[in-house]
């Protein structure tokens, strides 16, 4: 259940000066990344990363909550005044943002988007604090099958939830497990797959593979959109804040939204744009004048803005209770966490409550601190989108470089770097998802421990993955989402 | 999922793709005959690599299948390049760097030199003509060289290649 006197401890504990510092930071480097169109929070936390290596766990868990935080945010900012999403959750936002900042109200726009992100993100941290002790209560009774099982349904439901193919979803999911494979067996210490590679007896470094993953590819597909033009709409900032009497109005598109993105933010897969256009969508059908959304109306930025910054507190819930991350910027954080032997789960709940609720309150802190640095700030940030490219991303390829070597002192994992930039560079290019990538090699090692602990414990019989009710439910989410899009999309053609 | 209706350029791919991922789960498959044999459990270690092998051949299999429809119809432009993309700079950009981890990578230079090189070289390879700041190209460079080496190695106590 939820422990009041760990949550006061962590209230106090985030309140120290150095921890505050460290998220105010990091949320306002994550706003700024998330608003230069080509960088996302993905890849702003696995940058990050190496950088909190050598900080007590609870120190760089702050700072990166604190760039996930900004970096969903961050956004909004070249959704309203470039027309460019900055990051893929703010994709919904400029279909009214754009409009309304063209109209000649930027700052309305823009202060539109920054209230809502903060209550949507709010409402989801609360969520976050009351859902996530009980499911880790419910998680703490689930044994090895269970485990396995929920692994497998993550993994495909990550898989044929997310755009694009589901063959091919599947696929990348695979070979993120085969490499996961690489190194010593989880029970007897057998190497597997080094091909006489004494770097590769230890498996794979978690840095070189998220930042490789996130990173390389990302700064080579904008390169290639450097000749593109952006039309930047002048920003002359008035009428920032809006009134009270219209965000009273707005308070059940708030409700809504905020319901819908957290629910999405829970499931693994969707992620932030899919809330955001889902919860625009259901603000146009209940309003009274759908025909005017997409001309700047601020019902739809508060839709999509509400939605997108809920599902960071709903996708938060699983990583936490059951150790599986929702979305891919979910992935690297669970990177964050276990690169400091900190293993989420529901034993988390038990063996490191201090860091739990540390990571509750300070989320709690960085949707206060949005608003703050939005509103304060926002002039300062907006130039940031001036900053050519030709300058940021020589600069990203050295951090790159320096925190991944720094993690083990070893080229190796530099060059790891390179390779897995490679492949996730023809991976997206050719439609292949990297989300169920990362998740397989992450936690493909564990699936694999849990099955061969489950198998000992019933003698090798497979019966208690489909005759335990958990497991058998979980298995039974996961052939539903597999079929489910098919039937859908055939039940679709049938109707056109 | 992809019907019928693809383009002809991402059909081969998928069909080098398959025939990719089918050539790896050969030979991955024969490379689990040189684990051990079970001890510890009834599986051992070569279990779980072999299903998913399996999974990632029988996944190959369909993607080939998909691949090879009856009829194929042109669908045009992929809509998610971008117009015209710059594949000379993105491409450029990753030689020159993996140039530069190549440099790094026998200890011949430290980080520090090798960076005031790398830096300001790809800082004007991707400039555009009249967009050449060398104020923020030196400033960038220094910080990047020096104030990294400085920060990592004085402060946090990393070391750099």
């Amino acid at each position: 259940m939820f422990q009041i006197e760990h949550f006061v401890q962590a209230f106090f504990a985030t309140f120290h000066f150095q921890l505050l510092i460290l998220n105010f930071t990091g949320v306002i480097i994550g706003i700024i990344v998330g608003a230069i169109p080509g960088l996302t929070a993905t890849m702003a936390v696995a940058t990050a990363i190496p950088f909190t290596f050598g900080a007590e766990p609870v120190t760089g868990l702050v700072f990166l909550i604190g760039i996930y935080t900004g970096g969903i945010t961050g956004g909004l900012i070249s959704a309203t005044l470039l027309r460019v999403p900055g990051t893929p959750s703010s994709i919904a936002t400029l279909f009214d943002g754009y409009p309304m900042a063209k109209n000649g109200q930027p700052g309305r726009a823009l202060g539109i988007a920054t209230i809502s992100s903060f209550i949507g993100g709010m409402f989801s941290a609360f969520c976050l604090i009351f859902i996530s002790p009980p499911l880790a209560n419910i998680a703490l009774k689930m044994g090895p099958f269970e485990y396995f099982s929920l692994i497998i349904m993550a993994l495909v439901m990550i898989a044929s939830l997310i755009k694009g193919s589901t063959i091919k979803g599947l696929i990348v999911a695979v070979v993120g497990l085969l490499f996961g494979t690489v190194g010593m067996a989880p029970l007897g210490g057998t190497v597997r797959f080094s091909f006489g590679f004494n770097a590769l007896e230890g498996g794979f470094s978690l840095i070189p593979v998220l930042i490789g993953l996130f990173a390389i590819p990302e700064i080579m597909r904008d390169i290639e959109k450097i000749r593109m033009p952006m039309e930047k709409i002048p920003t002359r900032l008035t009428n920032v804040f809006p009134k009270f009497s219209e965000l009273n109005r707005w308070k059940g598109n708030f409700l809504r939204s905020s319901i819908t993105g957290t629910w999405i933010g829970l499931l693994p897969g969707i992620g932030g744009a899919a809330a955001g256009i889902i919860a625009y969508g259901q603000a146009k059908q209940a309003s009274k004048h759908p025909e005017k959304f997409g001309t700047g109306i601020p019902e739809g930025i508060v839709a999509s803005e509400t939605a997108n910054n809920a599902t960071v507190g709903g996708a938060l819930i699983p990583l936490f209770t059951m150790g599986i991350p929702g979305s891919a910027v979910d992935a690297v954080l669970l990177g964050g966490l276990m690169i400091h032997n900190l293993q989420p789960g529901p034993l988390l709940f038990q063996n490191h409550p201090d860091v739990v609720y540390t990571c509750f309150v300070s989320f709690v802190l960085s949707n206060l601190f949005l608003p703050i640095i939005l509103f304060g700030g926002i002039r300062g940030i907006i130039k940031t989108l001036d900053i050519p490219k030709h300058i940021i991303h020589p600069a990203i390829l050295i951090f790159c470089v320096v925190g991944t070597f720094a993690c083990n002192n070893r080229m190796f994992d530099v060059w790891s770097l390179i390779v897995f930039g490679l492949i996730g560079y023809f991976f997206e290019k050719y439609g292949y998802n990297l989300q169920p990538f990362i998740l397989g090699i992450m936690l493909g090692p564990i699936a694999e421990k849990e099955l061969r602990v489950g198998l000992m414990a019933s003698d090798g019989s497979f019966l208690p993955i489909i005759a335990r009710p958990f497991s058998a439910l979980f298995l039974a989410i996961a052939i539903i989402s597999l079929v489910l899009p098919y039937f859908m999309s055939q039940r679709q053609k049938k109707k056109t | 999922m992809n019907g019928p209706n693809i383009d002809t350029e991402r059909r081969w791919a998928d069909i080098v793709a398959a025939l990719i991922f089918l050539t790896i789960s050969a030979g991955l498959y024969l490379e689990t005959f040189r684990m051990p044999p079970p001890h510890l459990d009834l599986l051992g270690p070569a279990f779980f690599p072999r299903l998913m092998i399996a999974g990632l051949a029988l996944l190959g299999i369909i993607l080939l299948l998909q691949a090879i429809p009856k009829r194929v119809k042109r669908m045009g432009k992929n809509e998610n390049l971008p117009e015209n993309p710059a594949y000379l700079m993105s491409w450029g950009t990753f030689g020159f760097f993996t140039l530069y981890v190549l440099v790094l990578s026998p200890g011949w230079i430290h980080y520090t030199v090798a960076t005031l090189v790398f830096l300001p070289a790809m800082m004007l390879f991707l400039a555009t003509k009249r967009r050449k700041n060398w104020t923020a190209v030196i400033l960038i460079t220094l910080a990047g060289s020096f104030g990294i080496t400085y920060l990592f190695e004085q402060h946090l106590g990393f070391f750099l290649p």
